[in-house]
């Protein structure tokens, strides 16, 4: 069973990166969760949803960390952060998704002052649902 | 899909942006002029940051005959980030209980 991590922060609180991030509780010790995210012998056993979709892996520093970009011809190019933390019985998988953000030559051009607060994809969303209605 | 999701969430990066949205959000629709009053930038790079949130389909133009030009926000114009995130939170959710059963199984 899956569930919203509650670590991460609330869509109310102001997320710079759009993101989702999700957690597991598996009954198994983290070097043996490592390698099922880690390998392709691993990930083949329950990562089937997107074969087209292209894997490079960023860094790995198992058995706690594993970061990997992945995209395909109609999906964007996400980066995606696993970790794997011991917890008594087995493993917790934290996963972060993250569609990065691009450096903007419009900032740059005025001055770079302004530094306003930033506002939730998620807040923004359901604004404009409101405006919407 | 994916150029209409690049597009928004290439506009949003931008806290300035932000900023601008939110201010349309609080107020409606606005001018240049208002905008260039409320945020430390110039006029011309107020109209550059409109320019950009509606080539991503974020912001329009307002279109009764008023002077000076009003922008608003185009409500269905978040629909791709809003999409986007809840399928990437559904799709993690299968992922995840697969990478279970596979592991304990």
């Amino acid at each position: 069973m899956t569930a919203p991590d509650p670590a991460a922060p609330p869509p109310t609180e102001p997320a710079a990166q759009p993101s989702v991030t999700r957690r597991v509780e598996v009954d198994a010790p983290p070097e043996e969760v490592f390698d099922a995210i880690a390998t392709d012998e691993g990930r083949e056993r329950w990562l089937d949803d997107d074969p087209e979709r292209e894997i490079h892996v960023e860094s790995a520093d198992g058995p706690g960390r594993i970061v990997w970009w992945w995209w395909s011809a109609d999906r964007p190019a996400t980066r995606v952060e696993f970790t794997v933390i011991a917890r008594p019985g087995g493993s917790r998988v934290v996963v972060t998704e993250t569609v990065p953000q691009l450096p903007t030559a419009e900032l740059a051009r005025a001055g770079g002052a302004v530094r306003p607060r930033p506002l939730p994809l998620v807040a923004l969303a359901d604004a404009f649902a409101a405006v919407a209605a | 899909m994916s150029d209409r999701l690049d597009a928004v969430f290439g506009a949003l990066a931008d806290p300035t942006r932000r900023t601008v949205v939110e201010r349309l959000l609080r107020d409606g629709a606005t001018t240049v002029p208002d905008l260039t009053r409320s945020l430390p930038i110039t006029r011309q790079a107020v109209a550059k940051h409109l320019t950009a949130l509606g080539e991503a389909g974020l912001v329009e133009r307002d279109p009764s005959p008023s002077r000076p030009v009003r922008y608003r926000l185009k409500p269905s114009g978040l629909d791709p980030a809003a999409t986007w995130i809840a399928e990437a939170g559904v799709a993690w959710d299968a992922r995840l209980d697969r990478l279970k059963r596979s592991i304990e199984a």
